[in-house]
């Protein structure tokens, strides 16, 4: 909450203390790129081919259904073309469409109360085609694959809100902290605690109740450690 | 396990290939199409309001209608005061004996007087005399000449106007020979 008294500011923090500003990552070609956006559909044109991938992964990737992430990845693009004469290049486009993708997600999280089963979604996505697993081995193998993943997926997805996406990001998205701290707007050290939080709290429920989870090739979430 | 351990196997997990679909396509269309409507109409309105908003010239508006409502509530006061006072209203049709009283404490109530030419009445109208003979007894003179009346006078300047007429009657007549006159 700020506040100030006798002059001095409580409860709130400077905006340099917000690793949000990452002007030397930004690009001067993606500057300009993004500066003719604003008034050529061309140029944004470039812009959405660019991150449409990414932007799209990244929300399967927390919703484990493709029809949900599009809907997501659309509404995350009409945000930004909206929002693009606002845009300042305080850090990459990148960064700011995973920020804007963020915010879509976790007012649909809000929205909608009931949760699909994401192996279920995920089986029905592989059959119509519209979702590959990498392994060229067998159907027990891609089964197997398919189990642990989303058994990952959903202890991520029961975590609470303001751990699960900076998880995602991390450990899914292979994002760095300072990258984390932008898209969500935290400073570094408190990105790191709530990582740190975060993975305390899903360690604890995946060794509790993951009696069913495949093990991974190397590492089990339940005979790789201690159990409690 | 470690957290160590719970990283490793959140970081080798294998996500699945998203394999884009006609949405892509679509998607751009879309865009574009917003796009291009953005650009070449922009939202005048929209932009109007949001630079009004950062600027504050909204607050002109506002500040000029409470300046022309101030205007106008002291205009109409302005007016109401004068008639109370008994100013010739403007707009009204003369229609009575010009009484012009040096003393405002003398006054008629017009409907107590015959058509005339014009009224001028000021002073307080509760203070009228019992009669007409009480009122000519007094220092009042009345008029009969059309007296032009000018919309917005009050009764001390319209007095004022008519001096030299007063003066011309009072050469001939008497004052009370004056007003009989009109009267009757």
């Amino acid at each position: 909450m700020k506040g100030c008294w006798m002059g001095v500011e409580v409860g709130s923090r400077t905006r340099s203390e917000v690793p949000t500003s990452f002007p030397q990552d930004v690009t001067p070609a993606e500057r300009e790129l993004v500066e003719r956006a604003r008034k050529e559909p061309e140029a944004f044109g470039h812009l959405y081919e660019d991150h449409y991938h990414t932007i799209l992964t990244f929300l399967h990737r927390n919703t484990s259904d493709v029809s949900l992430a599009e809907e997501l990845t659309s509404r995350t693009f009409f945000k930004a073309l909206r929002a693009l004469p606002k845009y300042a290049h305080r850090q990459p486009f990148r960064l700011w469409l995973y920020a804007i993708a963020a915010n879509e997600m976790r007012m649909h999280w809000r929205a909608e109360n009931t949760r699909r089963s994401a192996l279920a979604s995920l089986q029905h996505d592989v059959k119509a085609g519209r979702v590959r697993f990498h392994s060229g081995e067998s159907q027990a193998d891609l089964e197997d694959r398919m189990r642990r993943y989303s058994r990952v997926v959903e202890l991520l997805g029961a975590l609470p809100e303001k751990y699960r996406i900076p998880l995602s990001l991390r450990y899914i998205e292979s994002l760095r902290l300072e990258e984390i701290a932008s898209i969500t707007g935290k400073r570094l050290g408190t990105v790191k605690s709530i990582l740190h939080r975060g993975m305390k709290l899903l360690r604890k429920r995946a060794a509790r109740k993951d009696a069913t989870l495949p093990p991974p090739p190397h590492l089990s979430l339940v005979e790789g450690g201690k159990q409690k | 396990m470690t957290d160590d351990d719970a990283e490793k196997i959140l970081s080798q997990i294998e996500p699945p290939d998203v394999i884009e679909g006609e949405h892509r396509r679509t998607l751009k269309e879309r865009l574009l199409e917003a796009h291009s409507d953005k650009v070449e109409s922009p939202n005048m309105l929209g932009t109007g309001i949001l630079m009004a908003t950062r600027s504050r010239v909204w607050l002109l508006p506002y500040a000029a209608a409470v300046a022309a409502a101030c205007i106008l509530v002291g205009l109409a006061f302005w007016m109401f005061g004068r008639a109370d006072k008994g100013g010739v209203r403007i707009g009204q049709e003369p229609r009575a004996v010009t009484i012009v009283a040096p003393t405002q404490r003398v006054a008629a109530k017009p409907a107590d007087l015959p058509p005339a030419d014009c009224l001028v009445y000021f002073g307080a109208w509760r203070k009228s005399p019992d009669s007409m003979d009480d009122l000519l007894t007094r220092d009042a003179a009345v008029l009969l000449r059309p007296a032009p009346i000018e919309s917005g006078l009050d009764g001390r300047r319209f007095l004022k106007t008519m001096n030299p007429i007063k003066e011309e009657h009072n050469e001939k007549h008497s004052m009370r020979g004056v007003a009989s006159g009109a009267l009757v």
